[in-house]
């Protein structure tokens, strides 16, 4: 038997069942007889102990009333709804003991909503994440424009999805009206454009570049509004190089100049737009430099 | 399910009580197999022998286990659960003897302790065990409740300490006083086992 070097006084009950007082160890009779009397003491209670332990043996357990369980059964059938906390209880009644505290109704309500949160998750159908989609468009051909600012100028919008003018918005209102088909002269003037550079007529060249004018006028004023601060720097052109721009086309072109359609009249803004829409006469068209460049290469 | 329900009475009491609360009226009565007839005679001891009082608080145990199963704390030992609540019912009832008693006492009546004659010299084992439910009947209820559980319902020193909500030293400490306090009210029956 292990030595003890310590005891409780409750452990005299475990020597007597399996000890007389004989055959104690030194330490354990030490121990022993701090709590009891003498030896006979030690054994009297030995004897006691078995005895009632017998008793149990011979004890006849009274069976209770069967009309107990009867009553209990009625009742079970009559009573109400089913109780939600125990059968969260259930849950984690299989789990460790450790995790008892999951047996907890609120911790188990939660960690159901968690299980059938994440299983929602897993198995509904949901379209797949697109950021962009690419639009297969045919290969359209585009004039040859030389290379200028407006090239690589970024098109920018206001809060309404309107363009706001710049020079790369600018060329891409004359380029959209090159791909129109077939031009309307009295309604845009840009169509003219359209047509290559050997046909291009004088009439059509000079309403081009009254055009121009007007709309440089409004880019100029644009450009300079506070809401469109940073513009200049987002485009690359400034109010000034618009308004050089300006001035150098009405001094490029001011002999052949007719009058009725220059600064604010803006004549092409009340104008209905053409039936194919890409004619946006109304839009500033501003004197981007490669616009001027395409002109005098037609010419 | 309908496997399950062959074999109600292999299931721990653990997994029995969420079927009760989802009122699964076999299982329920599994448990009533288990425990009623421990819960009888264990009221029937901790209540002086009054079988109608043993009657009266078995049903009333098991109907708090229909009504509120949520009672019920998954985390523990549903044995050393519903044996808590029948020593807090027991605990419950001693209180209100004891004002009944005192009002007695104040009305010059005395408490209903039955004196014997000295035992005889020949007794058997029958004698014996009455004379032990006697000493018993005289202990105070935690001594009481401690023996009985130990050595009637046979329930381990953990087990007993869950019950009584103290620590396993006292439970110790309890019965041993308590088996030391027996010894001299039944040293005269020594030998007869």
């Amino acid at each position: 038997m292990k030595n003890h070097s310590t005891y409780d006084p409750e452990d005299i009950e475990s020597l007597m069942r399996h000890k007389e007082f004989d055959e104690l160890y030194a330490e354990e009779k030490a121990f022993v007889l701090r709590h009891l009397e003498n030896r006979d003491e030690y054994e009297s209670i030995r004897r006691t102990l078995f005895e009632i332990q017998a008793t149990r043996d011979d004890e006849k357990w009274l069976d209770p009333d069967p009309s107990i369980r009867r009553n209990l059964m009625a009742a079970f059938r009559d009573r109400p709804a089913v109780s939600l906390t125990v059968w969260l209880n259930a849950l984690f009644a299989p789990a460790p003991s450790r995790w008892g505290h999951f047996g907890r109704p609120a911790l188990a309500l939660a960690s159901v909503m968690l299980v059938c949160g994440f299983l929602f998750w897993w198995l509904y159908p949901r379209p797949a994440l697109q950021v962009a989609q690419r639009i297969e468009k045919p290969a359209q051909q585009r004039p040859s424009v030389p290379a200028g600012k407006g090239d690589s100028a970024p098109v920018l919008r206001n809060g309404d999805g309107s363009a706001l003018p710049s020079p790369g918005n600018a060329r891409e209102t004359e380029i959209a009206a090159v791909r129109t088909e077939p031009p309307v002269a009295e309604e845009s003037i840009d169509v003219a454009v359209a047509e290559p550079a050997e046909d291009v007529s004088l009439e059509s060249f000079k309403s081009i570049t009254l055009s121009v004018q007007h709309d440089q006028g409004v880019f100029s004023e644009a450009s300079k509004s506070p809401q469109n601060e940073g513009l200049s720097e987002a485009t690359g052109y400034s109010s000034d190089d618009a308004e050089r721009i300006h001035e150098g086309a009405l001094n490029e072109w001011q002999p052949v100049t007719t009058a009725g359609n220059l600064f604010g009249k803006a004549p092409k803004a009340e104008k209905p737009a053409s039936a194919s829409g890409s004619v946006a006469t109304s839009r500033p068209a501003s004197a981007d430099k490669g616009l001027l460049d395409l002109l005098y290469t037609a010419l | 399910m309908g496997l399950f329900r062959s074999s109600y009475h292999a299931l721990p009491d653990e997994q029995l009580m969420p079927l009760v609360a989802q009122r699964d009226q076999k299982a329920f009565g599994a448990l009533y197999d288990r425990y009623g007839k421990l819960m009888y005679n264990y009221f029937h001891k901790m209540l002086w022998q009054d079988k109608e009082k043993a009657r009266d608080f078995t049903q009333d145990l098991f109907t708090k286990l229909v009504h509120k199963p949520e009672l019920y704390d998954a985390s523990r030992s549903f044995k050393t659960w519903i044996y808590s609540i029948a020593h807090n019912m027991c605990k419950n009832e001693y209180s209100k003897m004891e004002v009944r008693r005192n009002a007695r006492e104040e009305l010059g009546q005395r408490p209903g302790v039955t004196d014997r004659d000295e035992p005889q010299q020949a007794i058997d084992r029958e004698e014996f065990n009455l004379r032990l439910t006697e000493a018993l009947g005289e202990l105070d209820e935690v001594k009481r409740t401690t023996f009985e559980l130990r050595f009637r319902h046979e329930m381990s020193i953990e087990e007993i300490s869950q019950v009584m909500q103290c620590s396993e030293g006292t439970v110790k400490s309890r019965l041993f006083y308590t088996l030391k306090q027996l010894n001299q009210r039944l040293k005269v029956f020594e030998g007869i086992a």
